[in-house]
């Protein structure tokens, strides 16, 4: 078993696309499409460690490793949108999001201890914990157009 | 009651947009707005290691140094919800180009564990 675990937790609270969107009219009803363009979003992780030996007496200490950050990338998709009115239509659409690789904020680990019931046996590690994640989303959306 | 909710009120819903209008034959340029709701997955790849330097006493001093790499690939539901706003040009009979700005909050966290 290892000396710890560690967790990375990750989400994306609020995401914002600038798209073309090259649209063809199918039909007097309905149109198909593709869009493509820059992605940005808002990426919070969280981290926690958890000391899984217990054999030893010891000092775990772990710097933190909570990050908040903004992060580019690209959005690409295609849909179908169907008129309903003269003002309103409804679609809806694929979308598939990459953004960069991003470098989180490494993490020291100390972890020193004398083993329980043995004397003189004792520990002095330091761990250096680096992370790097690469994300993506894919949605399915649905929704309504207003036009004026 | 049952006629009128199984035949009478679809037909009638249908035919109404059957003949009116549609937005999308408009031949000139548009602002639109509007909203979305979603649901997908979220997906990531980490690329992860721990470098670990250390000694112990026992059986005589030993240095450690050695590196572990955890390369994990881990995917979790996400919803979404958003707002637009947008544009659309017409270049030709049957062609729009859109320009579309759009914000969304999603709900979901993908936990990975090394």
């Amino acid at each position: 078993m290892q000396e710890y675990t560690a967790k990375t937790t990750v989400n994306f609270p609020y995401t914002f696309d600038l798209v073309l969107k090259p649209t063809v009219l199918l039909t007097d009803k309905l149109a198909g499409y593709f869009k493509v363009g820059p992605s940005y979003t808002h990426m919070n992780t969280t981290m926690s460690f958890t000391n899984n030996n217990a054999l030893l007496n010891q000092s775990f200490n772990v710097t933190n490793g909570d990050q908040n950050t903004n992060i580019w990338g690209y959005v690409v998709g295609a849909g179908l949108e169907w008129a309903a009115t003269e003002r309103f239509s409804f679609f809806s659409e694929y979308n598939f999001h990459q953004y960069v690789s991003t470098t989180l904020n490494s993490v020291t680990i100390t972890d020193n201890g004398t083993a329980n019931g043995q004397a003189g046996v004792t520990i002095n590690n330091t761990i250096d914990y680096s992370r790097k994640v690469s994300p993506f989303l894919s949605l399915f959306n649905i929704g309504v157009h207003y036009y004026f | 009651m049952n006629k009128i909710s199984r035949i009478i009120l679809p037909a009638s819903i249908f035919a109404f947009f059957a003949i009116t209008k549609s937005v999308l034959a408009f031949s000139g340029n548009q602002f639109y707005t509007g909203f979305d709701v979603g649901i997908g997955s979220q997906t990531l790849q980490y690329n992860n290691s721990a470098d670990l330097t250390g000694t112990t006493t026992f059986p005589a001093n030993t240095t450690i140094n050695y590196t572990t790499p955890f390369y994990n690939s881990v995917s979790s539901p996400v919803y979404m919800g958003g707002l637009m706003l947008g544009y659309a040009k017409s270049l030709r009979k049957n062609f729009n180009l859109d320009f579309e700005f759009s914000v969304r909050g999603n709900a979901g966290s993908t936990s990975e564990t090394d």
